[in-house]
């Protein structure tokens, strides 16, 4: 009898299926909340809502970069992807089969021949928008690489996309239910989709974007448009839609300043944070430069999400998009265009004459602070470029090793100041009691050290009749011009030029000994305290400049370099901008205050960045990334430092400032010859020649950018000929580039200055590369700036 | 009429219907919700093989089993035939080998005719138990080691016939019933013991080592000379089950993963009739991993009336078994039970990832003709021989004392 054995079976079988009910009931009940969980989050749509980016506006609210409308050739993503998507290709083929009206069999018939014809089309079609697409600068064959580029960027950001909220359910449901959250490898997985922590892919998630129509090419003329819709039918997959394209509708005006977007990398796209609303994806527009890269994160919006669940219950929940903030600047828009106006004609003589005046267009930078505040108010470089073309240009603009048109001039060029640091050595000497306010120094037309002349030290005025037998042991040339011949005063008896007399005349001499006389590091730190040697703090991309105690070589050319500071010649740079913030500090009263380019948010000027963004969005529950906040406060650390500087030493200094401009023996009158100046405005100013040596190129390669080498394996300079008066021009000369006169000597030209002189409102720096004598182009840029000033209302017009 | 409603009622299993009844509808409720909405919606024509099975079951409970045991035969040489002539067309490839032979997700498993498809294993396995049941039914030999060769063999030639295919989820419950016949036909346990040890010691060690490198075999001396058993997508599937990696998962563990958050996220009660959001996207839903469509609609209650229903159309097959004297359909009852059992079971383990995934649909739950042909076949037989119970005069079978 076997009935036991059929017995023992059926219990088997039951074990077995006990077996099954207990692991469902585990499944089921136990653990029901974890398999919804990751259920969910497979199940899940999201969709993201790209926003704007906030406007920079300048200091009346004048819109100098905004997010404007635009139309776009946008491809659906189906047709992007190589190949394209096999089952999107059928459906289109499908649809136009329908189209012609065809039966069902008929359509079965032809429908693989129709597929191909498809993909036909789509490979005419990204030919076609290449075609849209190429700029004058490049061939048939760079569009249609760069097309291709696109095409992959826009693959890449989608994966990346599907990626990181694929990896942030996975994160929430591990931090749900499990204690070790973080995985080390989970970087590369995000970024390249290598394989990466176990159970990730369980968490994969549809995307909006996987289906959507991404723009490809931005922008298009309308004609283009038109043309782009007409033919609609044979391109599959192409949407002629609305975008969003950046304008600056100032075009060149302080381009610069206002800084460009580039497209995020994957440095950005890492370090963007968890916030999937405010994240850098590959390809996203991030600030590069200028503004737009220091007030990112205010500017930068935070995009929209729609998250919906497939076949769920509960509709999709959905965090409005915030678009980014406005800035505001403390640029005038309207004086910086006429500032950059007067770069662009230029009249001066040639230097060391007097006549024959000539004009042209100068290269250089200007600067024009708020005396007080350190706003700055215009902030030009000359040569510029039309920022709404700078994507199409940006090759042949960095290509351009001569005019360097993508450089700050007035930030990012640091020169040997010349004479325009003077003011400053001087007070630098009598704060560090080296000399005193009216203590005569004698000027025999060389610097004197330890009782020998020296070579490198000669006052300017020997230099310009070194090579006159006549003058040959010149001593007492400072009484020139003869009909204003030095005498002592303010109990100066011996008539030797005191510092307010020797900032009239620029006396070498004279500021060479003070500096001579002086510690290096007193100098160097005296320096520091009016914003030299380090970056000012500004915000925008800016150069340090040298200090002379950097310089490293033998101990006596150190002590030289400390009194070649004193002319501002040797290791001693500065940028303009710096020039203009030390210069404030004598308007001012004797406080270095650091400049800025954003408007504070309490600044009666205008209502500012706090108010503009508040109104995040609202929706949001547990499962939604909360609404963010934007930093709202501005990247700028204001400072104001008050330096240690006797005031009747500024007063003195102001003397001697105002004397250049308004003295007869003054080395910056020219500033008011054919002026529009009021007559009744007291200006105070500096004069400097800077020599600096000859102009030498890099030879770059117009592929990579990068300098080439000389036959040698040397780096390849080119040196360009000198514009000189004798030959004023020749094939390939560069106008702005001229030498002074017979010599064959080079100098940048400085003015420097504030006004009005009693109540100083503006402080300015004026720098004209390769402009020669600064009492010449200088000070003729120095009044085109005063007269924009005037004609802006930021100085008197009686 | 009345007398033969009556007369019905009593001759009928009614557990066994009633058992048959609840996974249909579970099954047919299931595939509808999975493909409702989908390009080709075939609840429809589940219907018409659920039509087709119940008359298939009616002819063969009409017909008394003994007299369709002689044709046990004939039924195990014509399954025989039909296979191998898809393994014929197996060894010739293709996408279109023979007429009628095409190639279904890389086997050759399934005859096509038309519209309709018919999977010759399925057949088999209810000739099978036939043939088995009638060659047992009055011998005692099978109680020598050497006794059992013949079964063996039986069995062997028709799995290794579908292995070939390849289909090792049908080869797979030939097995079980081989063996619980075997038992409950009196084999001595120490011999079914000692094969299974043999099997499980030797065999798949064997077969596991076995063939070149190519086929993902460690490539062992001597054994890299054999044929290779298993195949390298099989080899994945077993190493998916005990490795975490995200690309078994992808490939191989993705399916058992999904069916798990499909029948996790159905909970207690199950989200509704018809609502299976995640279920839709477990490949191949409606036919391996029903029971996940199940369980995310009617939660672990779900669950729970699949197996239910299955624990009583078993015990109420072997209670058909255990109260036939008739030794041939004692052995044909237990055989067809353990076919359903070892099906369901597998289907059920992989389901909820204790087992590889080998592709075996669940007794009249999953989708596919052939298989619920089979099904209704097998409890057709299984009322036949509950109603016809001939009452011998005799020892009863299989009593060796």
């Amino acid at each position: 009898m076997f009935e036991r054995r059929l017995k023992l079976l059926l219990v088997c079988i039951v074990l077995l299926m006990g077996v099954v009910l207990m692991r469902a009931a585990q499944v089921q009940i136990a653990q029901a909340d974890q398999w919804r969980e990751r259920a969910g989050a497979s199940m899940t749509r999201v969709q993201t809502v790209e926003t704007y980016r906030g406007a920079i506006l300048d200091r009346h609210g004048k819109a100098l970069a905004v997010d404007t409308a635009c139309v776009d050739a946008g491809v659906d993503y189906r047709a992007i992807r190589n190949p394209p998507d096999a089952a999107w290709v059928q459906q289109v083929a499908v649809s136009r089969l329908a189209a012609k009206g065809l039966n069902r069999e008929q359509r079965r018939s032809l429908l693989a021949r129709e597929q191909e014809q498809v993909r036909a089309d789509i490979a005419a079609m990204w030919v076609r928008l290449a075609e849209v697409a190429q700029r004058s600068d490049e061939s048939r064959e760079e569009s249609i690489d760069r097309i291709e580029q696109t095409r992959v960027a826009i693959v890449n950001r989608v994966e990346y996309l599907k990626r990181s909220l694929q990896y942030h359910a996975y994160r929430r449901a591990r931090e749900r239910f499990d204690d070790d959250a973080d995985r080390v490898d989970w970087k590369s997985w995000l970024l390249e989709g290598r394989s990466g922590p176990p159970e990730i892919d369980a968490f994969a998630v549809d995307i909006a974007e996987e289906t959507s129509v991404h723009p490809v090419v931005k922008d298009l003329h309308l004609l283009v448009a038109n043309q782009l819709q007409k033919d609609a039918d044979r391109m599959p997959g192409l949407m002629v839609s609305p975008g969003v394209t950046r304008r600056y509708p100032y075009h060149e005006s302080a381009a610069h300043v206002i800084g460009s977007l580039g497209k995020a990398g994957q440095e950005e796209v890492l370090d963007g944070g968890n916030d999937p609303r405010r994240r850098y994806l590959p390809d996203d527009l991030i600030g590069r430069q200028g503004i737009e890269r220091l007030c990112e994160p205010i500017l930068r919006g935070s995009r929209g999400l729609i998250r919906s669940r497939i076949g769920g219950d509960s509709g999709p929940e959905s965090v409005e998009a915030s678009p980014g903030k406005s800035i505001r600047l403390t640029i005038d828009i309207d004086l910086q265009k006429s500032v950059e106006k007067v770069f662009e004609r230029v009249s001066f003589p040639w230097p060391e004459s007097t006549s024959d005046p000539i004009t042209t267009e100068m290269y250089g930078a200007a600067v024009v602070l708020d005396a007080q505040s350190g706003q700055v108010l215009a902030m030009a470089s000359h040569p510029g470029y039309d920022l709404n073309e700078l994507s199409t240009l940006y090759k042949s603009l960095s290509l351009n090793a001569a005019d360097r048109p993508l450089l700050n001039r007035a930030t990012q060029a640091a020169m040997e100041p010349g004479s325009t640091i003077k003011p400053v050595i001087g007070l630098l000497g009598v704060a560090n009691g080296v000399v005193g306010l009216y203590e005569g120094i004698e000027c025999t037309g060389s610097l004197i050290i330890d009782g020998k002349p020296q070579w490198d030290g000669k006052c300017w005025t020997l230099k310009q009749f070194m090579n006159n037998p006549l003058a040959k042991g010149l001593t007492d040339h400072h009484k020139l011009p003869t009909d204003a011949p030095h005498k002592g005063s303010h109990g100066n008896r011996d008539g030797f030029l005191m510092f307010a007399d020797s900032l009239e005349r620029s006396c070498n001499v004279f500021f060479e000994t003070v500096a001579s006389r002086m510690s290096m590091s007193a100098l160097c730190d005296g320096l520091r305290s009016f914003g030299l040697g380090s970056e000012t703090g500004i915000g925008i991309e800016e150069v340090p400049g040298l200090l002379p105690d950097a310089f490293e070589g033998r101990p006596a050319l150190r002590f030289s370099q400390q009194y070649l500071a004193g002319m501002g010649q040797g290791y001693l740079t500065a940028t303009p901008l710096q020039m203009a913030s030390a210069v404030s500090v004598i308007a001012n009263g004797g406080a270095w205050i650091r400049p800025t380019l954003l408007l504070a948010a309490d600044d009666p000027a205008g209502a500012s960045v706090a108010d503009a963004g508040a109104a995040a969005g609202d929706v949001s529950s547990a499962s939604m990334p909360s609404p963010t906040s934007a930093p709202t406060t501005l990247p700028f650390t204001p400072e104001r430092r008050e330096l240690s500087i006797p005031l009747a030493a500024i007063n003195e200094a102001r003397r001697g400032m105002v004397n250049v401009v308004h003295a007869r023996a003054g080395t910056g009158k020219n500033l008011l010859i054919d002026s529009n100046l009021p007559p009744g405005l007291k200006l105070a100013g500096k004069t400097g020649s800077a020599q600096t040596s000859k102009l030498s190129i890099p030879r770059l390669d117009p592929r990579t950018s990068e300098q080439l080498r000389n036959e040698a394996g040397g780096l390849a300079w080119d040196r360009p000929k000198l514009i000189t008066r004798e030959e004023p021009w020749f094939p390939g000369a560069l106008t702005w580039y001229r030498g002074s006169g017979g010599l064959d000597r080079v100098a940048h030209a400085w003015f420097v200055g504030f006004a009005p002189a009693e109540n100083p409102q503006v402080a300015f720096c004026v720098w004209v590369e390769y402009g020669g004598s600064g009492g010449q182009s200088a000070a003729k840029v120095a009044q085109g700036v005063l007269e924009a000033c005037v004609d802006h209302g930021y100085l008197p017009a009686r | 009429m009345r007398r033969l409603w009556q007369q019905l009622a009593i001759a009928t299993n009614w557990p066994v219907l009633a058992a048959a009844a609840v996974l249909l509808t579970l099954g047919t409720m299931s595939i509808w919700a999975d493909t409702r909405d989908s390009s080709d919606p075939v609840w429809p024509k589940h219907l018409v093989f659920v039509v087709v099975g119940i008359g298939a079951m009616a002819a063969f409970q009409a017909v008394n089993y003994q007299i369709l045991g002689r044709w046990a035969w004939a039924f195990y040489g014509l399954s025989l035939a039909l296979i191998l002539y898809t393994v014929a067309g197996s060894l010739i490839g293709g996408r279109a080998p023979l007429p009628f032979v095409r190639q279904v997700n890389g086997t050759y498993a399934w005859l096509v005719f038309g519209g309709m498809s018919l999977q010759p294993a399925e057949l088999m396995k209810i000739s099978f138990v036939m043939l088995l049941a009638r060659y047992l039914r009055h011998r005692s030999s099978y109680r020598t080691l050497g006794g059992l060769i013949v079964p063996f063999v039986l069995t062997g030639v028709p799995v290794l016939m579908i292995l070939k295919q390849p289909d090792l989820g049908t080869a797979l419950v030939f097995g079980p019933a081989l063996f619980a016949m075997l038992f409950v036909a009196g084999a001595h346990v120490r011999h079914l013991a000692g094969i299974v040890a043999a099997v499980v010691l030797v065999g798949f060690p064997l077969a596991w080592l076995s063939g070149p490198v190519e086929a993902g075999a460690p490539g062992l001396p001597l054994l890299r000379h054999l044929p290779a058993v298993v195949r390298n997508y099989q080899r994945e599937r077993v190493y998916s089950l005990f490795r975490n990696d995200p690309e078994d998962r992808n490939a191989t563990g993705f399916q058992q993963e999904r069916a798990l958050m499909a029948m996790g996220s159905g909970g207690a009660t199950g989200k509704g009739l018809g609502v299976v959001p995640v279920g839709r996207r477990v490949p191949e839903a409606h036919n391996d991993m029903v029971f996940a469509l199940v369980g995310e609609q009617f939660g672990f209650l779900g669950s729970l009336a699949v197996v239910t229903a299955y624990v009583v159309l078993f015990a109420a097959g072997f209670e058909i078994a255990s109260a036939t004297r008739e030794p041939f359909g004692k052995l044909v009852a237990v055989g067809v039970v353990t076919l359903l059992a070892a099906q369901a079971g597998i289907n059920l383990l992989v389901a909820i990832r204790l087992m590889p995934v080998t592709g075996v649909p669940l007794p009249f739950v999953s989708y596919g003709g052939s298989s619920l042909l089979a099904s209704f076949l097998a409890i057709g037989l299984l009322l036949n021989i509950g109603q016809n119970r001939p009452f011998i005069i005799a020892r009863s079978p299989f009593d060796f004392g």
